[in-house]
């Protein structure tokens, strides 16, 4: 059979050696979703978000709040029930569009020996005509076909190892049990200290400049900041201040750190403890405009000077949640 | 310009982990401080009082100025708590000096007061962490040693040399702290040790970090013209300066300069009429080995970078031209935070009056004292004569 798509992405990780997450892994479904999306799109600014959202594969039943949050946009979305037949299902659902576009999200979770967590994100145009990509039992381009066994039609995907959804910072830092316990419930309150608090309401206020770096412009004087304030930092102006997206990648370091054990704030004890140090960085997105920002990966890979890429990430757990945002990698 | 009011009095419980209470500890500074006023003050006379604490752990932080107020012995005198984090101490002393200047209340104490050291490692890391921005530097998981880290990094990538002069502080004020009998550390340190030590957030190791300590301190000021009333060598405070700048260090277009400090600086010296090199020692906010250097070079000692050759030439020993920290500092005194400002000018009181015993500064005339608030949100300069 042969499937039209205007376009499609991938984001695979490589699995771990013994092909289990790493304990400190700050990925999960919705991360993978979430950097599969930026890749089927990565102009800055984004454009329009899709009319719809088809979900399929290993994501948090908290992905179908937070993607359209990542989107900004109260884009409807269906979750399209695992086990055998669910991709072939999903792309009908995702076909069966009559009008405006349509976002399909396949997540894997790496199941079996060698399987890298892998995620798909096509988009489907209703009344386009195929430009000439097929799905054809697989993706057309070849880094999606090789990150992607789970889009061949027919693929099953089921719930295997939910508990990875939640379970991977659990505060006794102790690996998530294999197995169907999908619940495992992050500790309510997070570790007692909270010395990175930050009030839920506050962090949703912030998520578009949290999630994808949306900053200011203001009208009078044309001065960009980071993040948005209610008054301008140049000219005091309190409007019109304009959304001004700001890039996701090609940053420029101009100041890190790594914390050794004992220097993070106690919601990363769990992190360092199964992770190690960790690196923090100060990354000028664009003349004058900076951001504070974790990094995602051994910190001996990023200095000084170095451009960044960012990718949407787990932070830590508070309250009982994950919360998300930025860090920073390796520029490709 | 003529004096705005003057230091009649001060106490200084030791620093360091103890296992005093903090009315114990308040008690103890603020008797010393009435002690040491050489014609007496007489406590009913003693108009108004200010507390500089963060309220650390929590133990009391709504109201805590009450007491000071039952501490010190003085029932029913008005009490105001100031709080800038690390600079709330500079911050009470600058406001006794308006509270003196502006109507004649009589003696002004002033108290600074932090225990840290009687909550869990856990809170204690919260604790440490309040006084900067959460919503960003908090959630990218540093606490200020990272903030100072980043800080710190960005000073080396520009002036390469400069990890000598971080170690030198180190050694230094350990050196000085050594002399001191009411500081936290009272030893000695080696470069080695510095350099080899445990990086808490690299480039900056445990011996770049000012420690976690109780402590209070007391000061006791009335109006310039009155101060020969209580004692024959008051020391004048002729000029206080404050600044602020943003929470967060991602938002200032410098990392390496703090611009709170610079606009206090600059205050403190026009009130005081005086140039920067009638100064004859500096009490400077060394939280960080690289807070040092960033002292030097914001109050306009140095330009930026040259810090490093002012300090590893031995300039800021105290036997050099211009000592910075004869008290140990920060760093090696301990850092209980409301106290610190308040301490620096305690110290200021005995060098300048000749009375730091074998820490003493060859015949100081002048000092200023240099207090920062969390990674320099907000920051106050004091500059100070005798006779």
């Amino acid at each position: 059979m042969a499937l039209e798509f205007d376009r499609a992405a991938a984001y695979r990780v490589p699995p771990a050696a013994g092909n289990r997450r790493p304990a400190a892994s700050d990925e999960d479904g919705f991360t993978l979703a979430a950097t599969a999306l930026e890749r089927l799109d990565p102009g800055v600014p984004p454009g329009p978000p899709p009319d719809r959202l088809v979900l399929v594969g290993d994501l948090p039943p908290s992905a179908e709040v937070d993607l359209p949050r990542f989107f900004g946009s109260a884009v409807p979305v269906e979750r399209v029930p695992g086990g055998r037949g669910a991709v072939r299902r999903a792309l009908a659902t995702a076909r069966s569009t009559s009008r405006g576009t349509v976002d399909l999200v396949a997540v894997d979770l790496g199941n079996g020996p060698g399987e890298p967590d892998a995620a798909v994100a096509v988009r489907f145009s209703a009344g386009q005509e195929p430009d000439g990509s097929v799905l054809d039992g697989s993706i057309a381009d070849e880094e999606s076909l090789s990150a992607a066994p789970l889009l061949r039609v027919g693929a099953d995907l089921g719930p295997r190892h939910p508990s990875r959804w939640l379970g991977d910072f659990r505060s006794d830092g102790a690996s998530p049990p294999p197995g169907p316990d999908v619940s495992t419930p992050l500790p309510a309150e997070g570790p007692v200290s909270q010395g990175a608090y930050v009030p839920k309401a506050r962090y949703l206020e912030n998520l578009p400049s949290r999630w994808r770096f949306v900053g200011q412009r203001c009208g009078a004087c044309g001065t960009v900041g980071f993040p948005p304030r209610g008054r301008c930092r140049s000219c005091g102006a309190t409007s019109p201040l304009e959304p001004f997206p700001l890039p996701l990648e090609g940053g420029t370091v101009v100041a890190m750190t790594t914390i050794g054990p004992g220097g993070q704030p106690t919601e990363f004890d769990d992190q360092v403890a199964a992770g190690g140090p960790y690196g923090v960085v100060l990354v000028e997105l664009m003349p004058g405009v900076r951001v504070t920002l974790q990094v995602a990966a051994d910190p001996r890979s990023i200095r000084i000077g170095d451009r960044v890429a960012t990718r949407l990430r787990r932070l830590y757990p508070m309250e009982g949640e994950w919360r998300y945002g930025r860090k920073a990698v390796p520029f490709a | 310009m003529g004096h705005r009011a003057a230091i009649v009095g001060a106490g200084h419980t030791r620093f360091g982990v103890l296992d005093a209470g903090p009315r114990a500890l308040l008690r103890g500074a603020v008797d010393e401080a009435f002690a040491s006023v050489d014609r007496g003050v007489d406590r009913a006379r003693v108009g108004e009082a200010f507390l500089a604490t963060l309220g650390f752990g929590g133990w009391q932080i709504g109201n805590s100025a009450a007491v000071l107020a039952e501490e010190a012995g003085l029932p029913g005198v008005p009490v105001t708590r100031v709080e800038n984090a690390c600079a709330s101490g500079g911050s009470a002393i600058r406001a006794a000096v308006r509270a003196v200047q502006e109507r004649d209340v009589g003696p002004v104490l002033v108290a600074g007061l932090e225990k840290m050291t009687d909550v869990t490692n856990a809170r204690r890391r919260y604790w440490l962490g309040v006084s900067g921005d959460t919503e960003w530097e908090r959630l990218a998981g540093l606490t200020f040693a990272g903030v100072y880290g980043l800080i710190a990094s960005r000073y080396l990538a520009d002036h390469p040399a400069g990890r000598e002069a971080l170690t030198e502080v180190a050694v230094k004020n350990h050196e000085n702290g050594a002399l001191n009998p009411k500081a936290h550390f009272q030893k000695r340190v080696r470069k080695e040790d510095v350099e080899r030590a445990t990086r808490v957030a690299d480039p900056l190791g445990l011996y770049d970090c000012c420690p976690v300590s109780d402590g209070a301190a007391a000061l006791l000021l009335v109006p310039a013209d009155r101060a020969k009333e209580y004692t024959d060598t008051p020391v004048y405070i002729d000029g206080v300066g404050a600044g602020s700048d943003s929470l967060a260090v991602q938002e200032r277009p410098e990392l390496t300069r703090f611009g709170a400090t610079r606009w206090a600086a600059d205050q403190a010296f026009h009130a005081a009429g005086v140039p920067r090199d009638s100064i004859s020692f500096l009490e400077v906010h060394d939280c960080f080995t690289i807070a040092e250097l960033l002292a030097l070079e914001d109050l306009g000692y140095a330009p930026p970078g040259g810090a490093v050759a002012m300090t590893t030439s031995g300039e800021t020993r105290r036997d050099g031209r211009r000592p910075v920290n004869p008290d140990g500092g920060l760093k090696a005194k301990g850092h209980p935070i409301g106290a610190t400002g308040v301490s620096q000018a305690y110290e200021v009181f005995l060098q300048l009056r000749g009375a730091a015993g074998p820490r003493q500064v060859p015949h100081p005339e002048r000092a200023l004292t240099h207090n920062v608030g969390g990674a320099g949100a907000t920051a106050n300069v004091t500059i100070y004569s005798v006779g």
